[in-house]
């Protein structure tokens, strides 16, 4: 059995002229809980929906369970729950309309798990999708794409528009299943502390580019903070650094948000602050918005040679 | 699991089903009451009528079209359509319960209302016209039609293409089709399996769609022939409508050949003999027998006292069976009707219905509706007697004069039903008791507006019947008083033509008194030559073959030279024969045609070529498709264009020039594609990844 249970080689997608996804090669380790970040727009939901043979890519390959997502077989597909954007269910039906129409498809369904999900979230199978909450409607579809008990469970953006609590709820549920039987997780979201909390590997796509995806641990590692001490009235000094991700001002400490700084970058630090140079701590939020830009500080990732002066 | 997706879809869209019903019952019925609402006098609406049969024709199609659409785009909404199809089943399975769903739901809706419309016709004083079981065949025919739109609204919904673009062709298509059966198709078994053809095609084509998101360069090769029919006669019907437009507008305005033979035909001088006249744009010019013009100032005795121009049909009627529509009654003479509807002018302003499936000819009160008797071979019969049916083989031609009468032939005779005096009499018995195989009322050219008939005004009111027997041709009098400026009168004659042609347009001449002295049979193919017939006192005296006639072509310059670049040569052909044998005549396109023809060809084969290499199609791909240009003219490489995938170009790193962004190695320099991602400030665990 491979320990990759999605995988995917220079996976494009043009829509006409628009690039939604641009190259993408990713690998989801058996087990995992995999998040895919990034922001509106950058491909996580064209990029689920080519693994799962929604759409179809226009060059490149991706697998899941070692199948071309392509023609991915019934067998396959019946490991594999998914949970789209949005929680699109038919409005017209019955709680227990869909119930029973989910359930016929897999033999491996779980009853009593549907169950507690639907209690958990205050749902009876009387109800009428259409007159359900956002949030109740959130639980509906976890309840009916965990209740098959499936290998691989693929969520896009779970939590989008729930409430704090419905969110806690639903993070717990999926945590559960995770943590109980192994079954691999691969959801997209802006919520990052939620990410943080469950997830152990994540990929950033940023503008339909594939810039990280590795382990959290590997993400901290390679993504660091560093202040520097600079005179107040001091021009900032000139650095070209290859990783920087983001700088900002604070005073006279300038704030570097830089990857994969080795040896020569830490040097140039180093004279540049004339010894006053600082590792930071670095939340999630802070690495992921370092990789995503932010409107204020926005870093050319492909203009190497950009002097840091003229970021900062 | 087949059986849980179609509940879910019934289950989704019941509501429109409902809709469905709704709208088609009330559909059918606002048509039967239409009549005698809109007007203080009675019209004639029947589950034949036109009014309601056209209002039908477009329900049913709108109806399950939209049930169609329904079906699938609730499903194709974002997000939706993964749920939709994300199930351990095979894709097909899924789409096959979604087109039983659909016919669940089409089918009780169109059954409603089809029983709907039967029920308001059948029952006495609601729908006030004949009723028999036999007229609710039209409405099942397009209530089954329904099924192909639904069928074509559902690939319609499914498949990836811009709404203003290439999306709607399968309907459009669908519409072509139906406008073909409805005309063509005579039996409703020919019709409802051109249907069933057209439904195969669309499910075919639509469940490819559906296995592969609806994306066309993604489909497999066993079904693209399915998507290139669905789509390409969609583009087919678009040409034909443009070429159409652009030809009538060439007609109508510009670049008319002021020489263009516009028309030709043989006509008699009095002493009986035979001249070829062609009519031009500007001038008539006459020419005889050997060729010879002859000169203007002769014209003045070249005139034909009397002249009629009838089609007659050589084939037994009772060997075609009714027809499906009524109308094909009144668009061909070659055809035989199911049911007929004439307006008699007595002070009733009576309808009489020819009721096919009983043979009755049965009268209703245009005033009140109420049905006021009936007429058979006996004569008038009251509304309180039942109808007399007529013999099984009886044929009601197409003749009346002005809805007073109609000639009906059963056997070896033909009887004649005037519905102004409610009389029948009879007017012909065939000699031997050969049987009549199809008659015709000779009218003054006023009423039936023949072109080229010369006014029988001088001599009275006089009527005749022509009829054909198997090998002669019969004419008799009919009814009417003589000239008061001749003071002639018809005699009968009966003359043989054999063979037979089968379809033929004969021209009756005959002198001031009333004497018929030639006939001329010209036959409607044009392979076969005219035969002039001279008679004398009601005998043949000679009988002597025509040359002949010249060709001619029709149109101007614009008109057809858009015909050959805008439709298919075939077409081209197609309608040149056409007019050849309407005129006549034999096929001579005008000199530019063919190489208009050859150009927009080899146009069109370059154009495939070019389609061919920019999408990446195969050798295959492109032989088929010239093939097909060959044959179908400019309309196949607009079909590839649409067909074939165009993905976005964009400038290749490597070399500069644009390349196809769905391919991996550039076409001109082989280049891959260049890695975006930032080696600094990339961050991969899988060391292959990095590398990359």
């Amino acid at each position: 059995m491979s320990d990759v249970v999605i995988e995917t080689h220079a996976l494009t997608r043009y829509f006409g002229r628009h690039c939604a996804l641009d190259g993408v090669s990713l690998r989801v380790p058996r087990g995992s809980v995999f998040a895919l970040l990034g922001r509106n727009g950058s491909g996580k939901s064209t990029l689920i929906q080519i693994l799962l043979n929604l759409l179809t890519p226009t060059r490149g390959t991706s697998s899941v369970f070692g199948e071309d997502s392509r023609r991915l077989s019934p067998a396959t597909l019946a490991r594999v729950g998914y949970a789209p954007e949005n929680h699109p269910l038919p409005a017209s039906l019955k709680v227990s309309d869909v119930h029973a129409f989910q359930r016929s498809y897999y033999r491996t369904w779980d009853d009593a798990l549907f169950a507690t999900v639907l209690d958990h979230f205050g749902l009876s199978p009387a109800q009428k999708i259409g007159h359900l909450s956002r949030g109740q409607r959130a639980g509906l579809a976890m309840a009916l794409v965990m209740a098959p008990r499936p290998e691989l469970l693929v969520m896009d953006d779970p939590s989008l528009g729930l409430d704090p609590v419905a969110r806690r709820t639903l993070l717990e549920a999926m945590l559960l299943t995770t943590r109980q039987r192994g079954t691999t997780v691969f959801f997209t979201s802006h919520l990052l502390d939620d990410v943080e909390r469950a997830a152990d590997h994540i990929a950033i796509l940023d503008r339909s580019v594939l810039r990280v995806s590795c382990t959290m641990e590997t993400l901290r590692s390679c993504v660091k903070r560093f202040a520097l001490s600079v005179a107040p009235d001091a021009a900032a000094p000139l650095l070209v650094l290859p990783g920087l991700l983001q700088s900002r001002r604070e005073g006279p400490t300038l704030l570097l948000t830089i990857a994969n700084a080795d040896e020569d970058v830490l040097r140039q630090l180093r004279t540049a602050s004339a010894g006053q140079l600082e590792e930071v701590p670095l939340t999630l939020e802070d690495s992921v918005v370092g990789y995503l830009g932010d409107t204020k500080h926005q870093v050319s990732l492909f203009d190497r040679t950009r002097p840091s002066a003229e970021v900062a | 699991m087949m059986w849980a997706y179609f509940v879910k879809d019934v289950k989704e869209n019941a509501r429109w089903g409902l809709l469905a019903a709704l709208l088609l019952s009330g559909l059918l019925a606002y048509l039967l009451y239409n009549g005698p609402r809109t007007n203080g006098s009675y019209q004639p609406l029947s589950l034949v009528g036109d009014t309601y049969l056209t209002g039908t024709k477009i329900g049913f199609a709108v109806v399950g079209l939209g049930l169609g659409l329904a079906l699938v785009l609730s499903d194709r909404r974002r997000g939706h359509w993964g749920f939709a199809v994300h199930r351990p089943v095979p894709r097909w399975k899924l789409f096959a319960a979604k087109v039983l769903a659909g016919v669940a739901l089409y089918t009780p809706a169109a059954l409603i209302a089809v029983a709907t419309a039967a029920l308001l016709a059948s029952l006495p004083r609601v729908v006030k016209a004949p009723f028999a079981t036999e007229m609710l065949l039209p409405t099942v025919y397009y209530a089954l039609a329904g099924l192909m739109w639904l069928s074509a609204g559902m690939l319609v919904g499914l498949r990836q293409a811009r709404w203003i673009g290439s999306r709607t062709f399968p309907a459009i298509g669908v519409a072509l089709v139906a406008s073909v059966v409805d005309e063509w198709a005579i039996h409703f078994y020919e019709a409802a399996l051109a249907d069933l053809a057209v439904l195969l095609v669309m499910l075919a084509a639509g469940a490819a769609a559906f296995a592969h998101n609806g994306d066309d360069a993604q489909q497999p090769r066993p079904a693209r022939p399915f998507k290139a029919m669905a789509v390409g006669v969609g583009v087919l019907a678009i040409l034909m409508l443009l070429g159409t437009i652009v030809s009538s507008i060439g007609l109508m305005f510009m670049f008319v050949r002021p020489d263009l033979i516009n028309g030709n035909r043989y006509i008699l001088d009095e002493r009986g003999r035979p001249y070829l006249e062609l009519r031009t744009t500007e001038s008539t010019a006459r020419f005889d027998v050997k060729g010879d013009r002859i000169n203007s100032a002769d014209d003045a005795w070249l005139s034909v006292h009397a002249a009629a121009f009838i089609y007659l049909s050589g084939t037994d009627r009772n060997e075609q069976t009714p027809p499906r529509s009524w109308r094909r009654y009144f668009e061909s003479f070659l055809r035989p009707e199911a049911y007929l509807e004439i307006k008699s002018s007595d002070d009733n302003d009576a309808r009489w219905y020819y009721v096919h499936a009983q043979r009755t000819i049965e009268g209703h009160s245009g005033l009140s509706g109420e049905r006021i008797g009936s007429i058979g071979l006996s004569g008038f019969r009251g509304a309180a007697e039942p109808a007399e049916p007529f013999p099984p083989d009886v044929q009601i031609d197409s003749s009346y004069l002005a809805g007073r009468s109609l000639l009906i032939l059963t056997g070896d005779r033909a009887v004649l039903a005037e519905f102004g005096t409610r009389n029948v009499r009879s007017i012909f018995t065939a000699p031997d008791h050969a049987r009549v195989l199809s008659t015709e009322l000779v009218v003054p050219a006023g009423v039936r507006q023949m072109s080229n008939a010369r006014s029988l005004d001088d001599l009275g009111q006089q009527v005749w019947a022509v009829a054909m027997t198997p090998g002669r041709f019969h004419l008799v009098p009919v009814s009417g008083t003589t000239s008061g400026e001749t003071n002639a009168e018809v005699r009968a004659v009966s003359v043989p033509i054999d063979p037979l042609p089968w379809d033929a347009s004969l021209m009756i001449s005959m002198d001031r008194y009333g004497q018929l002295f030639a006939l001329t049979v010209a036959p409607l193919n044009p392979t076969l030559i005219p035969t002039l017939i001279t008679l004398y006192d009601g005998r043949e005296i000679s009988r002597i073959s025509l040359p002949p006639v010249p060709a001619v072509a029709t149109g101007g310059h614009l008109a057809e030279l858009a015909t050959a670049v805008v439709s298919p040569p075939a077409l081209a052909l197609t309608q040149a024969r056409r007019d050849s044998a309407e005129y006549f005549r034999e096929v001579r396109p005008p000199p530019y045609l063919w190489p208009a023809v050859l150009l927009t060809t080899l146009t069109g084969v370059a154009g495939v070529l070019a389609i061919v290499r920019r999408a990446g199609l195969g050798r295959v791909t492109a032989v088929i498709w010239s093939l097909l240009t060959v044959v179908f003219g400019p309309a196949a490489p607009l079909m590839l264009l649409c067909l074939s995938p165009r993905p976005a170009r964009e400038r290749c790193s490597a070399c500069g020039k644009p390349r196809p962004v769905d391919r991996d190695a550039c076409p001109h320099c082989a280049a891959g594609w260049p890695t975006r991602a930032d080696p600094a400030t990339a961050v991969f665990d899988d060391p292959t990844r990095s590398a990359a």
